[in-house]
């Protein structure tokens, strides 16, 4: 597959796993036609008004065989290694000589897509693509209708998986205009825990990953789910998250996002038994021309569920951040509890945010509550650490490093805690706070 | 004819399932003063809620008489407009209607399910100034909204001018002692003898002796299990200040509970 | 609630006071657009040719454009070749009555009935049950055209022209022409572009420099004729370091049939000036199965053109089968303000989609949302607002603040709030909640003899009251009132 193609171009069904299994033909086939008929998002598109994807429709994209895959060598450079199972996948696919998987409890399986599809996995039919809901998700629909890899992680009932299970998504950095659409499918059955940290690292520098996540929690499950972008300008992320949860389970998701010329993430949850809660947490650190994207949305479809949207965010150069978090609490979940914030410091001109903190109410004994601000560093607490003689720049640092803190503080201890931690202090340290800017109480007006 | 306010017999009262009244009597003249004791979740509140009528408590047995009505039979309104009073344990906080706006709708809602005209506003507001200053409240709470931000005292304080401007016949004070100190205790008992009448009738639901002091009761009952376990004079109170409630009353209620169901029946 | 509640349902009697039909002759143009409609409108109004060829273009411009469909309000498609878009009471001569004592005595008597004094005496001395007994200039529109405008002379003695559109058209030409579609031009959005085709009255209002006016100024809107739509147009300009405080009523009979009002109100404050706008908004919301009501789609927006201006818009929203506006203000000048104070009631099947857009462009703007919101019945409340700070916006405040207010289990309650924040050194927040009446707080006032239903409406005025307490007094009491009767079966 030496040329190119357009991402809504009829892909090559035969090259993709398990194109011989008429249920899967009949899954792609089906997201494809839907592709069709919707398209990519368009101008005007009121769930990408803030995202414009330019030219992304029209360019040729190639995605790399398996051969070359398996072939090259690890590209990222981060000596990252920590206690758990370590997945890589490199284009989208699960490469088995940079992966480590340790010993699992009885029943649970953690195993690439590929080869669960090759072993007829009866998980697959009965799950794969019943989560997700492709109306209005161009992009899940797109990675419906391509995958070819990814990972499969099964728990039975009661299994607590001890260690961690890191999936680090890497794009081959000598190729350009790489495309892959890595496929996550969880299910948990009740009384299972887990936790998931994916990490999306990589220098492609235009290379677009569509990735597909695939929930399923039973009965009373937890899954705590890290998401963690790092990536150069140029790369473009694009992700689905859609959960389903049952009576009384958790699902607490925390992105880090620091990296990508364009990030946006589509995270969806329904609350489909009584008592479930959802922590939807996030925080990101943008700089450059960096362009991110935060589409949350909670269904609350019985009652007693609880739903908490936590998002913060810093944001230099031209950065541009769009927050929409939606909560919609139908009309028989009563005793519903939905919270969002979206809480943003703006540190240059150039800089911009959109938000837009959404409720939608049809029971009316519920707790629902919303705040978003947008602003620069409260000006009394500088003065006050200023007044107690701490200079002005170490002030600042201090408080946005604070800011970004009340965020880190709401993640489970674990070691990926520490190393958030570490990302966000030099991040801040490195790229934001030592460049520095006069702040806006001396800045002259300028009229740009 | 009987000569009872407030007649009940064999009242028993369920909250989510569980038996929280089991057989409890009591009768109440009017210009009586009735203290009800008795230890934490013995079921004093859950009589004073039940009476005023408030929702989510299910009257299993017994029946209720007041005024000659069956009291359940009526509207948590139609109570009120008939002269039962509670004030609250927790007062309710109604944030952008003030006081007095409050006491006006009340008191006029009340003369009007009463059939008598409304009150000329200067007048109102008159004797309710009047009241405030007995009862050492500043006037600047009338404009503030119902509760909102008030001290625990001035919470207090408020029920108890509610009470004294809305005149009730039979005013049940659910633990109004609790969490004032000695000076607003002072204050409060001062209101609620200024309200004490031969026409008028109070319940003093509380925990501790020490409103007692400043109120002093005909009667003192004893709730135990669900029921009166025990009843006196004042004195009774005291002795259960010294020996406390297992000492000086769970030790004797079966017996005493039999007696007083002999002499009921 | 556990216990039973009276049965509420039987108070509905009460209702719409305003619905009433007053009998007199109407001059009404046949149902149906087309350019011949325009230009019957302007014969008829004997306007000046710039008025034909800016009526024309927007014509033209509306035929180009599709229904809009974004909001959350929901109705069979409007057919709008059954609208009639001219309707005005048979005049007794054939030019406008010049004084009182040549309006027909039916619409004196109906303006009455409203509680709107039309007698300038009588305003004076107070009418009983009249609902402004101080001074308010009123105009009074009626279906199409407006039939009176009170206290013009005393008004003009300060330079204040405040007279009905179509006479603004005739005396002031260079006025409309500078300023109408300055601030909504008929591009802006269908409904517009549909009001500038085929408007055929309203109110002007012009404050010369320095003045501030000394009484309220009013409209008071009223459809009667069946089969028609409302298209006024509300044009108000207030120079430098005027001020003025304006007033909008309207009611309209009831009918099964859905009728269409959709105006457009500009405003202008230049440097220094402030106009305060204020609408009682309580056309026929169509009765408890929703059946019939007024579809108020309308485009309001003001331009604070000059620095230190300040626009403010307060607004209470209990009627209409369906309500659709968002009145908006335009920070230009440095340092101007603006504000949004909102009360919407929807009950039974009414829906509002409603709120605000604050642009901040000037530096140093500031600007504040206040938005209650109360949906009771199967009613459907959406809050929907902008906030952009752009570039150029040194300093930028806002403060947003949308509370709703849910009665009973079948209505719902929406926000939608768009923040685009361009400025490190802006500064904005915006809070909401959503909450319902507890049962303790009822209980509380149902045990101090206070009935079920003037709890609700007890709790609910004060679940209002910061924006209340922005209108004049005797809207504040009014929309008081209005509230209780909007809610009448909400409970229970």
């Amino acid at each position: 597959m030496a040329e190119g193609a357009r991402l809504i171009d009829t892909p090559c069904w035969t090259d993709l796993a398990g194109a011989d299994l008429p249920w899967l033909r009949l899954h792609r086939l089906q997201a494809f036609e839907r592709l069709s008929a919707e398209g990519l998002p368009a101008r005007g598109d009121e769930a990408w008004k803030y995202t414009l994807l330019g030219d992304l429709g029209e360019r040729r994209f190639r995605v790399a065989s398996r051969a070359e895959d398996e072939g090259s060598e690890a590209g990222s450079s981060r000596p990252y290694r920590p206690q758990g199972h370590r997945i890589l996948f490199r284009d989208g696919r699960w490469i088995i000589q940079g992966s480590t998987l340790l010993p699992l409890p009885a029943g649970a399986r953690l195993v690439s897509l590929r080869e669960a599809i090759a072993q007829q996995d009866p998980l697959l039919p009965e799950m794969l693509g019943r989560i997700a809901t492709l109306e209005g998700q161009p992009f899940a629909a797109l990675n419906a209708a391509r995958f070819d890899d990814g990972l499969l992680l099964y728990l039975p009932e009661g299994c607590v998986l001890e260690q961690p299970i890191y999936c680090r998504f890497e794009t081959d950095p000598t190729e350009a205009d790489r495309v892959s659409f890595p496929r996550l499918l969880v299910v948990m059955e009740s009384g299972s825990r887990a936790q998931l940290l994916e990490e999306h690292l990589g220098a492609n520098g235009s290379a677009l990953t569509d990735l597909l996540v695939e929930i399923s929690l039973g009965e009373g499950a937890q899954l705590f789910h890290g998401r963690l972008f790092d990536s150069e300008l140029g790369d473009r992320r694009i992700s689905g998250i859609h959960v389903q949860q049952a009576r009384a389970s958790l699902y607490h998701s925390f992105a880090l996002m620091l990296g990508g010329e364009l990030c946006r993430n589509d995270l969806q949850v329904q609350l489909n038994g009584e008592e479930a809660s959802a922590l939807l947490e996030g925080l990101y650190l943008l700089d450059g021309r960096q362009h991110l994207d935060n589409h949350l949305r909670v269904d609350h479809r019985l009652p007693g569920g609880r739903s908490d949207q936590f998002y913060k965010g810093i944001l230099r150069g031209h950065a541009r951040a769009v927050f929409n978090g939606l909560a919609v609490v139908h009309p028989d979940a009563q005793h519903s509890d939905a919270r969002q914030i979206n809480r943003n410091l703006l540190l240059s001109t150039g800089a911009e945010v959109d938000t837009k903190p959404e409720l939608q109410i049809e029971a009316d004994d519920v707790k629902c509550s919303h705040g978003a601000t947008v602003g620069y560093l409260d000006q009394e607490q500088l003065f006050y650490l200023r007044s107690r003689g701490v200079e002005k720049q170490s002030a600042q640092a201090l408080l946005t490093l604070a800011f970004a803190r009340e965020s880190l503080q709401r993640l489970p201890r674990g070691e990926f805690t520490d190393a958030y931690d570490q990302i966000v202090t030099d991040a801040l340290a490195g790229r934001i706070v030592s460049r520095p800017e006069p702040s806006p109480d001396t800045r002259k007006v300028s009229d740009e | 004819m009987s000569d009872f306010l407030l007649s009940i017999r064999q009242l028993a009262v369920q909250v989510e399932g569980k038996q929280i009244l089991d057989g409890l009597d009591l009768e109440v003249r009017p210009g009586e003063v009735h203290a009800i004791m008795g230890p934490n979740g013995s079921g004093k509140s859950t009589l004073a809620h039940v009476l005023a009528g408030r929702p989510g408590y299910e009257v299993t047995g017994g029946e209720v008489r007041y005024d000659g009505q069956d009291l359940l039979a009526l509207e948590v309104e139609q109570r009120a407009a008939a002269g039962l009073f509670l004030a609250f344990q927790y007062p309710v906080e109604i944030p952008g209607v003030s006081n007095i706006q409050f006491l006006k709708t009340a008191l006029n809602s009340l003369r009007k399910q009463r059939g008598e005209p409304e009150l000329d506003a200067l007048e109102f507001l008159d004797s309710v100034k009047a009241r405030m200053a007995q009862m050492q409240m500043e006037e600047a709470l009338l404009y503030r909204g119902v509760n909102e931000g008030f001290s625990g005292g001035e919470k207090k304080s408020n029920e108890i001018l509610q009470m004294l401007v809305l005149e009730p016949r039979l005013a049940i004070l659910d633990e109004t002692d609790s969490g004032l100190d000695i000076d607003a205790l002072k204050r409060v008992a001062a209101g609620i003898n200024s309200f004490r009448r031969e026409d008028r009738s109070l319940i003093l639901v509380t925990h501790y002796q020490r409103l007692l002091d400043y109120v002093k009761p005909d009667y003192v009952h004893v709730l135990q299990q669900g029921r009166i376990g025990r009843s006196g004079g004042a004195e009774l109170a005291l002795t259960l200040e010294q020996a406390g409630y297992a000492q000086g009353a769970v030790t004797e209620t079966e017996a005493e509970a039999e007696q007083g169901r002999d002499r009921d029946g | 609630m556990a216990t039973k509640t009276p049965p509420l349902e039987a108070l509905l009697s009460k209702g719409y006071s305003q619905g009433f039909v007053t009998e007199i002759d109407e001059d009404s143009l046949p149902p149906g657009l087309d350019e011949s409609v325009i230009r019957a409108i302007v014969e008829k109004k004997q306007e000046p040719e710039f008025m034909l060829q800016w009526r024309l273009a927007a014509y033209r411009h509306w035929c180009s454009m599709q229904v809009p469909t974004w909001s959350r309000v929901h109705y069979p498609p409007i057919d709008f070749e059954a609208i009639s878009y001219y309707s005005s009471p048979r005049a007794r001569r054939k030019d406008a009555p010049a004084s009182l004592d040549e309006v027909d005595p039916e619409i004196l008597r109906t303006y009455e009935r409203l509680g709107v004094p039309l007698h300038e005496r009588a305003a004076l001395a107070g009418v009983a049950g009249a609902r402004n007994s101080t001074n308010v200039a009123v105009d009074a529109v009626f279906d199409s055209v407006s039939v009176a405008t009170t206290f013009q002379k005393e008004l003009a003695e300060l330079g204040i022209i405040f007279c009905s559109f179509s006479e603004a058209v005739q005396k002031h030409p260079g006025l409309v022409r500078r300023y109408m579609g300055t601030v909504v031009p008929y591009t802006d959005n269908f409904y517009a572009a549909l009001n500038a085709a085929v408007f055929s009255d309203g109110s002007f209002c012009y404050i010369p420099k320095g003045v501030r006016c000394p009484m309220e100024l009013s409209t008071y809107f009223r459809i009667n004729a069946a089969g028609t739509g409302q298209f006024e147009r509300t044009l108000i300009v207030a120079e430098e370091g005027a001020s003025v405080s304006y007033l909008e009523g309207c009611t309209a009979p009831m009918r099964d049939e859905h009728q269409l009002h959709a105006a457009v109100v500009e405003l202008i404050a230049l440097d220094n000036a402030e106009i305060k706008y204020a609408t009682v908004q309580n056309w026929y919301p169509g009765d408890a199965e929703g059946k019939g009501g007024i579809y108020n789609f309308v485009t309001k927006r003001g331009l604070c053109a000059g620095h230190h201006s300040k626009i403010s818009w307060t607004q209470v929203e209990t009627g209409s089968a369906i309500t659709w506006k968002y009145p908006s203000v335009m920070l230009k000048g440095d340092d101007s303000v603006g504000e949004f104070y909102s009360v919407a009631l929807t009950n039974n099947y009414q829906q509002a989609d409603t709120g605000t857009k604050m642009v901040h462009i000037g530096k140093r703007t500031r600007s504040t949302i206040l938005s209650k919101g109360i949906s009771a019945g199967r009613g459907q409340n959406t809050y929907r607002g902008l906030v952009k700070v752009g570039r150029k916006a040194v300093g930028a405040r806002n403060y947003s603040q949308c509370d709703s207010l849910l009665i009973g289990d079948r209505c719902g309650a929406h926000t939608l709030p768009y923040i685009e924040v361009m400025r490190p050194d802006a500064q904005v927040e915006h809070e909401a909640t959503t909450s319902k009446i507890s049962d303790t707080q009822l209980f509380y006032c149902r045990q101090r003899g206070i009935d079920a239903e003037a709890a609700v409406s007890l709790l609910v005025n004060g679940f209002c009251k910061e924006v209340f307490r922005k209108l004049p007094m005797e809207f504040a009491v009014e929309a008081q009132a209005l509230m209780e009767v909007s809610l009448e079966g909400a409970v229970g």
